[in-house]
């Protein structure tokens, strides 16, 4: 097994603009290691959301290769790395719209196809707790809870997969300092406790403060804040 | 088992666009259904003339295409079957019995008329007014129709049209013997005081005495000028002939029952090639079979256009439908494909959907199409069907031996048409309609499938 859980190599990827093409990444390389918390960041445009994409599975790069524990994406098949071995939290909490929040939960959780020891609505119950959604809330449809509570359950359900890598698109954005602060909180604890890997896209330095690595992305590579 | 969770959980928390789907689903099935009942109904409809006209059929000289054709003597000649080719054609596996029929005509001196108002001696006047050497009326009797049959019971009796009153049938070995035995009808038996066991003279102009004739039997159901029609064998006819001058040839009137009515055209597409002459035929009253189906022909056609034109139409509609329906859906998808679940199965959770959503329009559309092919059938046999009018006999030639008296068929009007004409939904139109139904939701789930195979994950989180 790798050392590092998750390697970017030489990874390309470019949008039309017009009649031109603009690379947002060129030849873009990086390890990440295990039990660690990364931070990306970068001004808007710079192609945080693109990395976190390729990084994801949900796209795939034009040029490079991307591997996990050393095997390559493509080989790992892009569709099983995204079920069995990454969780993602969007931006916009990306909830299924007729789904209560206790439901979009098991979802990911029968999704992943994991032998999850116990009951997987009550394990799904005591996450949502740990991130403040008591059980009537999560027994609403989801478009009947706040911004917030959303973005909660949608990190409850990326934590219920019970996977070593979890990548963020601004998870915090639409929470509240206090919730922000105990999110951030709960990946440091995953990462340094648990042994995951933890690499959230933000803009908030704040955040980057808190994270093990921060990293920035500029003219299409990642290095080091 | 998410899928089919979460497949139901959507229609029932957002219906909306189900509902929609379901709607179009459920006319476009109600009227395709409807077009299905009519015409199977149709179907049914011809089946029942065509067993209501009886099995019987025919062997017939085609008159009308010989003078037409001006044939020479030689193929007039031709334009009779004799027994070993009927014989042979009524070894086919769907005829039941092969009927061979001679007629004769004899006088029953001392007896009346058994024919109401047949009033003998009016007739004889007029033969003696023109000068013919004819003795008086009573010297000669009523007119007797003799019908001599192969087989022991007459063919009017096998499909029913004449019913045994009184005594009993002729018997195979009375055929065989040439036994003169006959049946005769209850008025002819009621005006001479006659009953089953006594005999009777017949004569014909040959004879130097009649002969005489043992009754065995009474039937009923004699037409109004036929109670004079004597029924007995071909070898009491043969008898009969033997007195004439001449030589008689053979002529039969050949009749074949069949087993089943539905196999008649079959039969007599095989058969024809046997017939002696191609002025010859086989019939089984086809043109009352087309004057009976013909209004109900131009109502298939039009039905079945209709209900291809309606499914054509449908399918395309519910297909537009449904891809605006996945296409709402799209974010749905971006999100379960980043969440790793397959293309198959996003997929088969959307057919799902569309499988509860089309067995759902299936039983409200079969029901509705059940409710309204009932009006639609009313309205067929009111305005349609009763126009058409069919006559299946003709009594008044039942003077005259050797012409079908139209015995040998069933009676059957329009109005008995119309009366069947009754649209219901057998279990086998429910299974049809059950195949079309997959059939448009076939094509109705094929395009979420062929959509979301093209999806890709980040596009389909974008685009929404």
């Amino acid at each position: 097994m790798s050392d590092f859980i998750l390697e970017l190599k030489d990874i390309s990827y470019g949008y039309q603009d017009g009649g031109k093409k603009r690379m947002i990444l060129k030849n873009c390389s990086y390890k990440f290691e295990r039990g660690k918390f990364y931070t990306i960041l970068g001004p808007s445009g710079s192609g945080k959301t693109t990395l976190l994409s390729m990084a994801s599975a949900l796209d795939v790069p034009e040029d490079g290769v991307i591997e996990y524990e050393g095997r390559e994406l493509k080989k790992i098949g892009y569709n099983k790395y995204r079920r069995n071995h990454m969780a993602i939290i969007f931006q916009k909490y990306n909830l299924v719209d007729y789904l209560t929040g206790i439901e979009n939960v098991e979802a990911g959780m029968m999704i992943g196809r994991h032998k999850v020891r116990g009951d997987k609505k009550e394990i799904s119950y005591k996450i949502l707790d740990a991130m403040g959604i008591v059980k009537t809330k999560a027994d609403r449809r989801v478009t009947k809870l706040s911004g917030g509570e959303q973005q909660r359950v949608a990190i409850a359900k990326a934590l219920a997969k019970d996977v070593d890598l979890i990548l963020g698109d601004e998870p915090t954005g639409s929470l509240d300092t206090a919730t922000s602060n105990e999110v951030i909180e709960l990946f440091r604890l995953l990462a340094n406790e648990y042994g995951k890997t933890i690499i959230l896209v933000t803009h908030s330095d704040a955040v980057a403060a808190k994270s093990d690595v921060s990293l920035r992305l500029r003219d299409g590579q990642l290095m080091p804040f | 088992m998410r899928i089919f969770k979460h497949a139901i959980l959507n229609l029932i928390r957002k219906p909306s666009k189900a509902v929609m789907i379901l709607l179009i689903m459920v006319l476009v099935f109600s009227l395709v259904f409807t077009g299905i009942i009519i015409t199977n109904s149709i179907y049914q409809s011809r089946e029942f003339i065509r067993i209501s006209l009886g099995a019987v059929v025919r062997f017939e000289p085609d008159w009308m295409k010989a003078m037409q054709d001006q044939i020479d003597e030689e193929e007039y000649a031709r334009m009779q079957i004799d027994r070993t080719t009927a014989l042979d054609i009524g070894s086919d596996s769907r005829v039941k019995k092969t009927y061979l029929i001679e007629y004769t005509y004899l006088n029953a001196p001392g007896l009346k008329s058994g024919i109401q108002g047949n009033d003998g001696p009016i007739l004889y006047k007029e033969s003696i007014d023109i000068g013919e050497p004819y003795p008086p009326y009573e010297d000669y009797g009523p007119g007797m129709n003799l019908s001599g049959s192969n087989n022991p019971i007459p063919i009017e009796f096998e499909t029913g049209k004449l019913i045994l009153s009184a005594g009993r049938h002729i018997t195979q070995e009375e055929l065989d013997r040439g036994d003169r035995v006959i049946l005769v009808s209850e008025e002819f038996a009621a005006v001479n005081n006659l009953s089953p066991g006594d005999t009777m003279g017949m004569k014909s102009w040959e004879m130097p005495e009649p002969l005489e004739y043992t009754i065995v039997g009474i039937y009923q159901g004699a037409a109004e000028f036929a109670a004079d029609n004597v029924y007995t064998t071909t070898a009491v006819i043969h008898e009969v002939f033997s007195y004439y001058e001449y030589e008689m040839e053979e002529y039969y009137n050949v009749y074949f029952v069949l087993n089943n009515p539905l196999e008649i055209e079959g039969f007599i597409a095989d058969s024809t090639e046997k017939l002696p002459s191609k002025y010859t035929k086989l019939t089984a009253n086809e043109d009352d079979f087309k004057q009976l189906t013909k209004p109900l022909d131009l109502m298939e056609i039009i039905t079945r256009i209709l209900v291809w034109v309606v499914f054509g139409a449908g399918a395309m509609i519910i297909i537009s439908v449904v891809t605006i329906f996945i296409r709402d859906r799209k974010f749905e998808i971006g999100l379960l494909l980043s969440a790793g679940e397959g293309k198959l199965r996003i997929a088969t959770q959307f057919i799902f959907e569309i499988a509860l959503v089309a067995l759902l329009a299936f039983s409200i559309a079969a029901g509705a199409s059940q409710l309204t092919s009932k009006y639609v059938s009313n309205w067929i046999v009111e305005n349609q069907l009763t126009e058409e009018k069919a006559e299946s006999d003709n009594p008044d030639d039942y003077y005259w031996y050797d012409y079908d008296d139209g015995s040998m068929k069933g009676d059957v009007d329009i109005n008995d048409v119309a009366e069947d004409f009754d649209i219901s939904l057998d279990f086998g139109t429910l299974l049809t309609l059950f195949g079309i139904s997959m059939g448009i939701l076939v094509f109705a789930a094929g395009t979420p499938l062929v959509i979301i195979l093209r999806y890709k994950p980040r596009e389909a989180l974008q685009e929404s």
